[in-house]
């Protein structure tokens, strides 16, 4: 295992450039962890909206509705309840949401109508709005219940506050909203993967495989008594190992920062497989380069264009969401925008809801563009072989 | 007869139209050093390529050790030690470790290997560099790291692919002095150059090549015994009639007779005491003569006389 062993003390030259990119990545990973401690709290202060209601009612049904909305969220007043008035107030953000109950409402639900009992205005496409659309509606469906069941106003408003009471919806949402806001820590990091894998396998590996493939090295090589393919075996093996060490070395600040329940559960798990593919991806692509005569400057300029080009067009860097159509059509060509795709998913970043056939879809892809690109180098080196050989 | 540690017979290498290697043959005895003497593009890399089963031939057969060499003859690499003409050692090792991996590519036994890539570093003279890396190493070390990569395993065939180009005069005197050394030690050597004072020097037996063909082979003696010019007399002079000239033109063995800038320049095909025939003449003739040499032809000279051209044209 001469060449192996040789290959893996001329990666250790490399070590300080790749140990540069792995702490930096590490120190984004803590910071990213802060941060996203921050958009938890943030999501939770939006959960407790700022809201106004107008009760053209004043019935009982209607003031327990305004009580158990009031008492989620802040209840903000206006001088005037006008229409125009109210659109200002919602588009510069001085409240979330708008509820109006109109004249007769309690009558009209205790008659048993169901339909447009209350009106809302909301920002378009509000996330916060749909909640306490349904917060409302299900406040509402309840005091319905428990007319139909027979009761008086009072008594249904007092079964409603009593159900709600239980039924810790506010701090369900917020132990939900916590949960995974906490596991987008660990998307995050998983996200940042592609961009500094790609580098780390490629500065650190191309160097030595071009030394390796240096035409008089590669002669003195081929002069030896040791086969030719048992040496590229071995080549391949330390490509493998550094590959391999890269991964784990991705994994360990991991496992510290996020926990093993949370980076060892299913969906943990699905990333890690995922990246495990990308390192694949990874390695092929520096095999390729490693056949290409290139000097360090060239090298550098390569890999940065492989690397950041690839982060960018295919969202690690930028949310696939912000990408347009024309970007995402081409990215679509890179095995990145695959591992990204799943990471989304996972995540909740994007609109797809996870299935285990377009992950499966999305990891078969990126093992796809693994094999395509060892075969092209398979070709390269074999073309190289037959130049030198004349 | 000895069987030749390196024989080729009409060896025939083509690059599309240009013919890199026309019927070369050579065959190269046990304890040799065969020089391989040619200007840049003649030929010689191509030649050791081809021994080395680095490159494909078209035609022609080469034999090592008495064997058909192939690309998977590994018992007969296993002898065979190459020194390139561009130095070929890792960046990313230090001296000692670039020497023990050349070393183990051929070697197993870990202990003896020890031992060789210890040998090595001391014939090279890197005592106090093993643990530097060749990036940290002059031009003649990185040189000596070079060859002591190539022959650490004890080959008894060692080929060295001009070893001493852009290196300084004391490290290319110290090199042939190791390759002598090696040659005394037992290893047959074939040396490329188009420094012909370096092969002068050291080699046994020549071939002159040129345009993928071998022109002369032989001895320095027989090489030079090839030509017509045997001896070159310069004699400076202040002035030196044109009847004069024409009757040194006239004495024995006297071929060329050439005066300008005060010097007279003859070129003689042989025989013995020409210079003083010469300087018998102009002193019969009272003309005065200041510094006289008197030198044997080069094999530049051999290489000019058979092509026409310089060796470094």
């Amino acid at each position: 295992m001469l060449v192996y062993q040789t290959f893996l003390k001329a990666a250790r030259a490399k070590l300080p450039t790749v140990l540069l990119y792995w702490i930096i990545f590490t120190l984004i990973a803590f910071v990213l962890s802060f941060r996203a401690q921050d958009e938890i709290n943030r999501h939770f202060e939006t959960a407790s909206a700022r809201i106004c209601i107008i009760d053209n009612d004043q019935s009982t049904a209607s003031r327990a509705l305004s009580d158990f909305l009031s008492s989620r969220h802040t209840l903000v007043t206006f001088d005037s309840c006008d229409r125009e008035t109210l659109q200002d107030n919602l588009y510069y953000h001085r409240v979330d949401y708008v509820l109006t109950i109109p004249a007769g409402f309690e009558e009209k639900l205790f008659s048993g109508e169901a339909d447009a009992l209350v009106e809302s205005a909301k920002l378009p496409d509000s996330a916060c709005g749909y909640f306490i659309d349904r917060q409302a509606d299900g406040y509402i469906g309840t005091l319905a219940a428990a007319s139909a069941a027979g009761r008086s106003p009072e008594d249904a408003a007092a079964a409603a506050d009593r159900i709600f009471q239980e039924l810790p919806e506010a701090s369900s949402v917020q132990f939900e909203e916590k949960s995974s806001a906490s596991h987008k820590q660990m998307y995050y990091f998983f996200q940042y993967l592609p961009y500094v894998i790609l580098m780390m396998i490629m500065q650190g590996l191309t160097p030595v495989l071009l030394a390796f493939r240096k035409t008089d090295i590669e002669k003195r090589s081929l002069c030896s008594s040791i086969h030719p393919n048992v040496q590229n075996a071995q080549i391949g093996l330390g490509c493998a190992t550094f590959a391999l060490a890269s991964w784990l070395a991705f994994l360990i600040p991991g496992i510290f920062i996020y926990g093993p329940e949370q980076f060892f559960s299913n969906s943990g798990l699905l990333c890690l497989v995922n990246s495990a593919v990308f390192v694949l991806i990874a390695t092929a692509v520096t095999l390729l380069l490693g056949t290409f005569p290139l000097g360090g400057e060239a090298l550098s300029m390569i890999s940065n264009v492989i690397g950041l080009g690839m982060s960018f067009l295919c969202g690690v860097f930028v949310p696939q969401w912000y990408l347009g159509d024309a970007v995402l059509s081409v990215s679509r060509f890179l095995p990145a925008y695959w591992y990204i795709r799943i990471t989304n998913m996972l995540a909740g970043f994007s609109d797809e809801t996870l299935s285990m056939h377009t992950y499966r879809t999305c990891i078969g892809i990126q093992l796809l563009f693994a094999a395509a690109i060892f075969a092209v180098y398979l070709a390269s080196a074999r073309f190289h072989r037959r130049a030198r050989e004349g | 007869m000895n069987t030749p540690v390196v024989k080729i017979d009409n060896l025939v290498k083509r690059y599309k139209e240009l013919v890199a290697l026309d019927h070369f043959s050579l065959e190269i005895a046990e304890g040799e050093i065969f020089g391989l003497l040619g200007p840049n593009g003649s030929g010689k890399t191509t030649a050791i390529n081809c021994i080395l089963s680095l490159l494909a031939y078209d035609k022609g057969r080469i034999e090592v050790f008495g064997k058909e060499m192939k690309p998977d003859s590994y018992d007969l690499k296993r002898r065979i030690g190459v020194v390139m003409q561009n130095v070929a050692v890792f960046d990313e090792l230090t001296v000692y470790e670039n020497i023990d991996y050349f070393c183990g590519l051929y070697v197993r036994d870990k202990q003896l290997r020890k031992q060789y890539v210890e040998e090595a570093v001391q014939f090279a003279g890197l005592e106090e560099f093993t643990k530097f890396q060749p990036k940290k190493l002059s031009g003649g070390l990185l040189r000596r790291l070079n060859i002591a990569c190539g022959i650490a395993h004890k080959p008894k065939l060692i080929i060295l692919d001009e070893p001493t180009v852009a290196v300084d005069p004391q490290s290319r005197n110290r090199i042939l002095e190791g390759i002598t050394k090696l040659n005394e030690n037992g290893a047959s050597i074939i040396y490329t150059s188009h420094y012909m004072e370096e092969v002068e020097q050291i080699c046994t037996r020549i071939a002159i090549m040129d345009k993928g063909r071998i022109l002369a082979t032989g001895t320095q003696k027989e090489l030079k015994k090839m030509i017509k010019k045997s001896e070159i007399i310069t004699i400076e002079l202040i002035e030196l009639p044109e009847a004069d000239r024409q009757a040194i033109l006239a004495l024995p063995h006297v071929y060329q007779a050439d005066f300008s800038g005060h010097r007279l320049v003859v070129l003689c095909s042989g025989g013995k005491h020409n210079l003083i025939r010469i300087l018998n003449y102009l002193n019969e003739r009272d003309l005065s003569v200041g510094h006289v040499y008197s030198k044997q032809p080069t094999l530049n000279d051999v290489f000019l006389e058979i092509t026409g051209k310089e060796l470094r044209d």
